[in-house]
């Protein structure tokens, strides 16, 4: 009862903000195109990309989750376990739904026989996927990914407070750099390193393989998950007002 | 049904806020609870509710952990003077979504009180004045279906009509469907009308539990010479004691009944406001005058 109510709220309010989302910056977007093609009298290769704006729109969606609807779903009796469900799900149906607008997007909104007016995805320009689901599953496990992020900084800066937070930051910042300094300690060559980040990031040899990056995109989804319900287990209501 | 918080103790740092706290709550009494600024009321309502954790000690609803189980949070609610609820719904979709939430909701008492309180359920929650946001939230606290209704400053930025009315209708709606409901307020002369069993937390302990009608029966003011006062009330338990002049005050605490009082001296109940105010007066808050 309580989970299935919250579920249903929070898909409401996302998919509510999701077309809000939508609409101003399709109106935000043709009206700066049509501006530009209108002076330019046509003569104008217009590209628009939709990456930076859905990651903008899936970090403030997943904010606005951490800190409004687990204080409203904690006053209604909800267990914090739930309430990380109903987040992971809400925001893998709103990631869904906006991987599919981008393919919607990508693959209608082309003018001019598509040189003159187009969208872009930045991943699906890199990674080039043979076919319209992969490509789908590609944007939406990218949008997951950056999700799972935005909610364990959430969660850090919820519970992390003081000279614990400023260290872990510390750490974070410089352990790439020890990562590195340790790998290439163990490493035989620089080379190894650079191949084995490259089969991480899908492109070996240069060469675009979404199996490799799905696979760490889906280990790092998991971590992330993993480490904001251990911040989340036994997050306070932390008094704001009264 | 019973609620048995037991041994909850809480800790900040070096602060301790709650030490050890023990009470049982039933179901067909209203209770008050009573305590100075920071005394742990507020805190010991979040433990009890689920919007913090206590440090140690255990709430108990019918042999079930209250803490992070549904199904033992749907029987308890708090409404506190922390707003929980999003700014941008109005009045009607938070009863619609507490009735979802809580599996029924009272449309029929939420109209009465809606109606008594002249309030606009089509307005948003954040168009909504201090005191209205109180009438909001306390109409759900009153129509939600919960046994245990925790009422942290209920009456916070009311006015004294809405006061009024608020007290009737929680008269109303408990003498229709006994629950037990907990109200923490600095109100005490008016919750001494209401409730009938009074619990007064100071420093983070439980000073004293008992019925509205003992605490009131237990309380005196001494008042004579001080050499009188202090040889009357030798025996007996000194809650506070004030000079005024050349006069002399002791407050007691569970005055004997059959006491015979020396013709110098003169002896009057205390209302459950000063037997409060006496007894967690602080050390360092000189009574002299």
């Amino acid at each position: 009862m309580k989970f299935k109510t919250a579920f249903i709220y929070q898909v409401k309010r996302q998919l509510l903000s999701l077309g809000i989302f939508l609409v101003f910056w399709f109106v935000f977007t043709f009206g700066i195109s049509f501006i530009l093609m209108i002076v330019s009298k046509g003569d104008v290769h217009t590209t628009n990309d939709f990456t930076f704006a859905t990651i903008a729109y899936i970090i403030l969606l997943s904010c606005m989750m951490m800190k409004k609807d687990f204080r409203f779903f904690i006053q209604n009796g909800l267990s914090r376990g739930h309430i990380f469900l109903v987040n992971v799900l809400s925001t893998t149906l709103s990631a869904l739904l906006l991987g599919l607008m981008t393919q919607f997007t990508l693959h209608q909104f082309t003018f001019g026989n598509g040189d003159t007016f187009r969208f872009t995805n930045i991943f699906v320009t890199i990674y080039k996927p043979s076919q319209w689901l992969i490509s789908l599953g590609l944007i939406w496990m990218l949008l997951l990914w950056i999700n799972s992020v935005a909610i364990l900084v959430g969660g850090f800066l919820n519970r992390i407070r003081g000279w614990l937070r400023i260290l872990l930051i510390i750490i974070f910042i410089i352990s790439p750099t020890i990562l590195v300094g340790f790998v290439g300690a163990t490493m035989p060559t620089n080379h190894q390193i650079t191949i084995f980040v490259a089969q991480c990031v899908g492109l070996p040899n240069g060469l675009p393989n979404i199996g490799g990056l799905s696979v760490t995109l889906s280990i790092l989804i998991l971590i992330n998950l993993g480490l904001t319900y251990l911040f989340n287990r036994r997050q306070p209501i932390v008094r704001i007002d009264g | 049904m019973t609620l048995t918080i037991a041994q909850v103790s809480k800790q900040y740092r070096d602060v301790k806020v709650l030490d050890e706290i023990s009470l049982t709550f039933e179901i067909g009494h209203i209770y008050g609870l009573l305590g100075r600024n920071g005394a742990g009321k507020s805190t010991l309502l979040n433990i009890i509710n689920n919007r913090i954790f206590a440090t140690s000690g255990t709430v108990v609803l019918d042999g079930q952990k209250v803490s992070d189980n549904e199904k033992a949070l749907n029987h308890i609610f708090l409404m506190s003077e922390d707003n929980l609820y999003p700014d941008d719904l109005n009045i009607l979709k938070l009863f619609k979504l507490t009735e979802h939430f809580y599996g029924s909701f009272d449309y029929e008492f939420a109209a009465h009180l809606v109606r008594a309180f002249k309030i606009n359920t089509k307005t948003k929650f954040k168009k909504l004045s201090t005191g209205y946001r109180s009438i909001a939230k306390l109409i759900i606290a009153l129509c939600v279906p919960a046994d245990y209704i925790f009422l942290d400053e209920p009456v916070l930025g009311l006015d004294a009509s809405h006061r009024d009315v608020f007290y009737k209708y929680l008269l109303d709606t408990f003498m229709k469907r006994p629950r037990a409901f907990i109200i923490s307020t600095h109100l005490i002369e008016e919750i001494t009308t209401i409730a009938d069993e009074i619990v007064i937390i100071d420093q983070g302990a439980i000073m004293q539990s008992a019925t509205t009608e003992q605490i009131k029966r237990s309380g005196v003011r001494v008042v004579g010479p001080e050499a009188s006062v202090l040889a009357f009330t030798k025996e007996m338990t000194v809650m506070d004691q004030e000079t005024l002049g050349g006069l002399t005050t002791i407050y007691v605490q569970n005055y004997p009944k059959n006491s015979i009082v020396p013709e110098d001296l003169t002896v009057s109940p205390l209302t459950l406001q000063d037997y409060f105010i006496h007894m967690t007066s602080k050390a360092g808050e000189s009574n002299e005058i």
